[in-house]
């Protein structure tokens, strides 16, 4: 054992004094979160801006513009056609179409969002004509457990952190692996006492570690720097973080010991990790995924911590709510580790 | 020039093709994954919602019946559950919403009291609550106006008034009126799409991250330079009569040919797999010849001021994720906050990457064409000049 812990605490010592090291577990993640999150309202959510065009400024679009605006909704009216969708309030609206204006790019959901809000806005304006409705019924709106969502920073942190764990320890683990590889230690340490089975624990172990500290930094740097939180419960998210870095690391091992190139090595774990990382909902929330792409999510590890995760952090349930994607990860890591010992290599490349 | 020098660098960059087939494939597919995703052909997906009906009147179980009409399918999958499986779902985050209508709300509303309906949202989620709270904005605003144009009738029925025949007539008349009134609605909704100037969502991703990509070649191709010089490869070659300058030149010259047709490679797995509408091969061609010349040169500068090939490397990698950023390689410009997007001139990828989506699009694209000329120029020349010197001086 004591074998076991001098081989890991020499490869961390390599690790942290690698620079690479920092840019990877630090200024990039941070500089993700910042742009993702700024993107994403920053600090608090930004209200959604509805551009309205009307040639004329007249009582009609004044009241048009009332009915769009909501809770969380801004509307502004200008002369010029400008701006990526807006809606265009002819000067006689009874004979000439409103036009939503949508650029192509945009995913359909914002069309939708835009053609509801105009639809209900005129059918309010059409019915004021004929009665001035009372409020019989209201509506309540809340979120689930009463809380507010989170936007921008707090929504990106724990998904850019689910990324960075995988880049990290797939990128130094296995290339750390391989490198013992490469310069035949493998052999020379596996006739020591802490053996073939020894030599798997450090690295298996050493990946878990670089999670560790990837979790501690970013935790602290992105509360510290946007004030972003892992939840009401921050030692279960961490908690499953862990659970995922360990299965990230049994493929790191498995991954290390397996390919015989480096370059391969890089090539498989950058497209590795940007794949598992965009289908497992890092990118974008996975509401607006095709179901055939969410299905092939389902299956996947990063599925999974984000699940997890938002459970934890955005529904502020305990650990064990996210009970089927632990059993999930736990019977990932245990399939990854046995193939990665079954399959472990100590001979030079 | 040795041309036997300078092929035998050339031939030196192609040492490792599985690097070069990974980092060729992963911008194909993730701009094919992000088409996936964000193609504007892609159907909306219904908005996923759970009603939990503690009323069971008839009020609740008409807007039931009109949610989860054929017609509304399209847009909104109602499903009723009790309290707890509807929040088990909403936890799992199967659904967007949970829709509760109160207790004696078909009651309160024959009565005219206020009632309240309540929409819980998924906190897990960011489109589709907010598309469930405007649908039911303005439903809250039918089921008004409903309840005060049909105020007499719904008063008789509060006070359990037998209902003449000639108050039955009335109201149908006023039904009558209202379907006619619905059908002459005054006002029509036109849905436009900017379908001339649309650029396939996969080019769009492709071109952004191909540059960023590209970065990496470009980096890796130049700074080996720095590598080669520690070894003291340069004293060998010196002896052999090759000057600091055209060894620089080879080694730039090599580099730039290198990115440049991994740039091609790129292009044509792209053209092959998206066809793009438009597109002047010439012009992206020049686009992609000034990219490589710009790329290479940037991290020739690096490498000559620095000087290491370690520390050229741990550099390079945050200028490569700060360029692709600023670029509008992970996402469109539109979508960086302001404060970024004004930066966006300092990043070596913006010039280029707008070009050739100005040009796949049809449209003009001198101004960045030329900006992209001379930042190159300048950095070529910088870029030549420090090596050399540094050569010169060790």
């Amino acid at each position: 054992m004591r074998g076991i812990l001098y081989h890991i605490s020499r490869e961390l010592k390599i690790t942290l004094k690698d620079k690479t090291f920092y840019f990877w577990a630090l200024v990039l993640p941070l500089l993700f979160m910042f742009v993702f999150g700024s993107m994403g309202g920053g600090k608090e959510k930004q209200p959604l801006k509805i551009n309205l065009v009307a040639e004329k400024e007249n009582p009609l679009v004044k009241n048009f513009a009332s009915k769009l605006k909501g809770e969380g909704i801004e509307v502004k009216i200008s002369r010029e056609k400008k701006g990526k969708n807006y809606i265009y309030f002819p000067q006689n609206p009874e004979r000439n179409p409103i036009v939503i204006h949508l650029r192509g790019r945009g995913p359909d959901e914002a069309g939708f969002f835009l053609k509801a809000k105009a639809i209900f806005a005129l059918m309010e304006m059409w019915a004021e004509r004929r009665i001035k409705p009372e409020n019989f019924v209201g509506l309540k709106i809340t979120t689930y457990s009463e809380k507010t969502i989170p936007y921008g920073f707090n929504y990106y942190i724990p998904a850019v952190i689910v990324m960075m764990l995988l880049f990290n320890i797939l990128l130094f683990n296995a290339a750390s692996l391989w490198r013992f590889r490469q310069r035949g230690l493998m052999g020379r340490i596996s006739i020591t006492p802490v053996g073939k089975l020894g030599l798997w624990g450090t690295f298996f172990l050493s990946g878990i570690f670089i999670g560790v500290i990837d979790i501690l930094v970013l935790s602290l740097a992105s509360a510290l720097l946007f004030k972003g939180t892992m939840g009401e419960r921050p030692l279960a998210s961490a908690i499953f973080l862990l659970l995922y870095s360990s299965s990230v690391s049994a493929l790191s091992v498995l991954l290390g010991s397996q390919v015989k190139k480096r370059e391969v090595l890089i090539g498989l774990s950058v497209l590795g990790a940007n794949l598992l990382a965009a289908l497992g909902g890092c990118w974008w929330p996975l509401e607006i995924v095709p179901p055939a792409l969410r299905k092939v999510a389902s299956f996947l590890p990063t599925t999974w911590t984000m699940g997890a995760l938002e459970k934890i952090i955005y529904f502020h349930l305990p650990l064990y709510s996210a009970l089927k994607e632990m059993s999930l990860l736990l019977l990932l890591t245990a399939f990854l580790s046995f193939l990665s010992v079954r399959y472990f290599k100590v001979e030079k490349i | 020039m040795r041309w036997a020098f300078l092929r035998s660098i050339f031939k030196r960059k192609w040492a490792k093709p599985s690097i070069i087939f990974f980092f060729l494939l992963t911008p194909i597919l993730l701009s094919l994954l992000l088409w996936a995703v964000f193609s504007p052909g892609r159907k909306f997906q219904p908005l996923k919602m759970a009603v939990i009906n503690e009323d069971q009147g008839i009020a609740s179980r008409i807007v039931l019946s009109f949610l989860s009409s054929p017609k509304a399918k399209k847009w909104i999958e109602i499903t009723e559950a009790d309290r707890e499986q509807a929040f088990k779902r909403l936890r799992e985050n199967k659904i967007s919403a949970i829709m509760v209508f109160p207790r004696n709300f078909t009651e309160n509303y024959v009565q005219g009291k206020t009632t309240t309906i309540k929409l819980i949202k998924n906190p897990a989620q960011r489109i589709y609550p907010e598309v469930a709270a405007t649908l039911m904005l303005g439903f809250e605003k039918i089921l008004n106006f409903l309840r005060a144009y049909y105020d007499e009738e719904f008063s008789a029925l509060s006070r359990g008034e037998v209902v003449s025949g000639e108050f039955l007539k009335g109201t149908l008349q006023k039904t009558e009126e209202l379907f006619r009134s619905i059908a002459s609605f005054p006002f029509k909704i036109r849905e436009e799409r900017e379908e001339k100037k649309r650029l396939s969502r996969a080019i769009f991703f492709l071109s952004g991250l191909g540059y960023f990509f590209m970065l990496f070649f470009s980096n890796a191709s130049i700074t080996s330079m720095v590598g080669t010089r520690e070894r003291q490869v340069q004293k060998r070659l010196f002896v052999s009569g090759i000057s600091p300058f055209q060894y620089s030149l080879a080694y730039h010259l090599s580099s730039i040919a290198f990115v440049f047709l991994l740039e091609l490679a790129l292009a044509a797995a792209g053209w092959l797999l998206f066809r793009p509408q438009n597109g002047n091969p010439l012009t992206l061609l020049v686009i992609f010849l000034l990219f490589s010349v710009g790329s290479v040169s940037f991290f020739g500068v690096m490498a000559g001021i620095i000087g290491d090939e370690k520390k050229v490397n741990n550099l390079s990698s945050f200028f490569i994720f700060l360029f692709a950023i600023l670029g509008g390689s992970f996402l469109p410009l539109s979508a960086l906050p302001q404060t970024l997007r004004k930066l966006s001139f300092l990043s070596l990828i913006h010039p280029f990457n707008q070009a050739t989506l100005r040009v796949m699009m049809g449209k003009e694209a001198s101004g960045f064409l030329l900006h992209g000329f001379i930042l190159s120029a300048a950095l070529f020349f910088l870029s030549l000049y420090l090596n050399e010197r540094n050569l010169r001086l060790k």
